[in-house]
């Protein structure tokens, strides 16, 4: 069963779902959602309340998402390449690529999980 | 959830087992017992209060004189952009302090005015514009104290930088309680509080937060400038930065990719960020138009 990810504030309300979910900036008290279709949709709401509305409302799916450092939530679904010297993280976002950028350590434990899962 | 995250650590979102789901059930119960007695003593500290002080708005100064307690010192320093030489538009300087690049934005002979609600992105008496108040995200009214055009929109003590315009002039300064709020209502004036960022010159220690493109409202020797980061950086940094070129008084406004612009002496059209926020009937932008 599809899970999605509802977030409401006083005016309005989104909803998305949880697989088409690719990462999540943070702009201090902002957070841009970013989706396989569509604009990027910037919600008045800081990364740990994103990352705490996952952790209550994706019961199946929220262990998919993997919080990088204290400005970026990524779907490991959509994980394309990272290249830890180079600081890349790559994911694809819908038909496009997008480029992030995270800590050598921090890409360094991410390929770690990812390509211990493989095995 | 463990709260706290370094940049060099990686969590994977809803991997907590039974034990983490007791403790945090053990958490929530103690968290709730202290919240209600807080609130029990809080009633209780009100209902005390009620009894003896009269009710009035937050920002309005006491009349009792004998009983006050000493005024702020505020900044009653009126700052001021025009010059005749110069057009009616936004002189930009780009800078860098403290590793961090900045743009300086003087808006010159125009009229400083705080708008609520969706703005005319198409109008062009208006030469700057940037997103002044925060928004509460539990229900979308203004943080803090808000004047626009006389009318108190909001009430509060929740940030010590505040904005006053009056006629065509600005104060920027620190301080909880400021005259300048009632002044604002009682002259058709505009008031609006933030984060200070720079006090007399010195850089105002914040909670820490995320990086992210800050902006900035400041005086420097009597102008009134819009200072911008052009890379994303803690707010502690930014208000070093601010103060190490000089800025006598900041405060924060609305920062990331808020929506904004200005219009440069070339009368070329620069965006400063794209994001509305939505249909929030409160969100506010101070603006600059043409004289």
């Amino acid at each position: 069963m599809t899970e999605y990810l509802v977030i409401t504030t006083s005016v309005d309300l989104l909803r998305v779902m949880s697989d088409d979910l690719v990462f999540i900036t943070s702009d201090g008290n902002y957070s841009t959602l970013n989706m396989c279709f569509g604009q990027p949709r910037m919600v008045t709401i800081q990364l740990g309340q994103l990352e705490k509305l996952i952790y209550n409302q994706l019961q199946r799916t929220g262990s998919n998402f993997i919080r990088i450092g204290k400005s970026l939530i990524v779907n490991r679904e959509h994980i394309h390449y990272i290249n830890i010297p180079k600081q890349q993280l790559i994911m694809k976002n819908g038909t496009e690529l997008a480029t992030l950028t995270a800590s050598r350590e921090a890409l360094r434990q991410l390929k770690d999980l990812i390509g211990g899962e493989r095995k | 959830m463990k709260k706290d995250i370094s940049e060099d650590e990686i969590r994977v979102i809803g991997s907590s087992g039974p034990a983490d789901d007791n403790r945090k059930r053990i958490w929530i119960v103690a968290v709730a017992a202290v919240l209600v007695v807080a609130a029990i003593l809080v009633a209780a500290l009100l209902l005390h209060k009620q009894s003896t002080q009269s009710n009035q708005p937050n920002e309005s100064p006491q009349t009792n004189q004998s009983d006050q307690p000493p005024q702020p010192q505020v900044n009653q320093n009126w700052l001021s952009n025009d010059v005749d030489s110069l057009p009616s538009a936004v002189s930009v300087i780009d800078t860098v302090s403290n590793g961090i690049h900045l743009q300086l934005l003087t808006p010159y002979n125009s009229i400083p005015q705080l708008l609520v609600g969706n703005i005319d992105t198409n109008d062009k008496n208006i030469i700057l514009a940037t997103m002044a108040a925060d928004i509460r995200r539990d229900n979308g009214k203004i943080v803090g104290a808000f004047v626009c055009k006389g009318e108190p929109l909001a009430w509060g003590l929740s940030k010590r930088g505040y904005c006053a315009i009056i006629g065509d002039r600005m104060a920027i300064g620190t301080a909880e309680n400021s005259p300048l709020f009632e002044q604002a209502t009682e002259q058709q004036g505009y008031f609006f509080r933030h984060y200070s960022c720079v006090d007399e010159g010195i850089a105002v220690e914040n909670n820490p937060e995320n990086k992210a493109y800050r902006r900035a409202l400041c005086s420097i020797d009597g102008r009134i400038v819009v200072i911008v980061s052009l890379d994303k950086v803690l707010m502690n940094d930014f208000s070093v930065a601010l103060a190490n070129i000089g800025v006598d008084n900041a405060i924060f406004l609305v920062g990331g990719y808020a929506q904004g612009w200005y219009i440069d002496q070339q009368s070329e059209k620069h965006s400063l960020g794209l994001n509305s926020l939505g249909d929030n009937e409160n969100v506010n932008y101070l603006v600059f138009k043409r004289k």
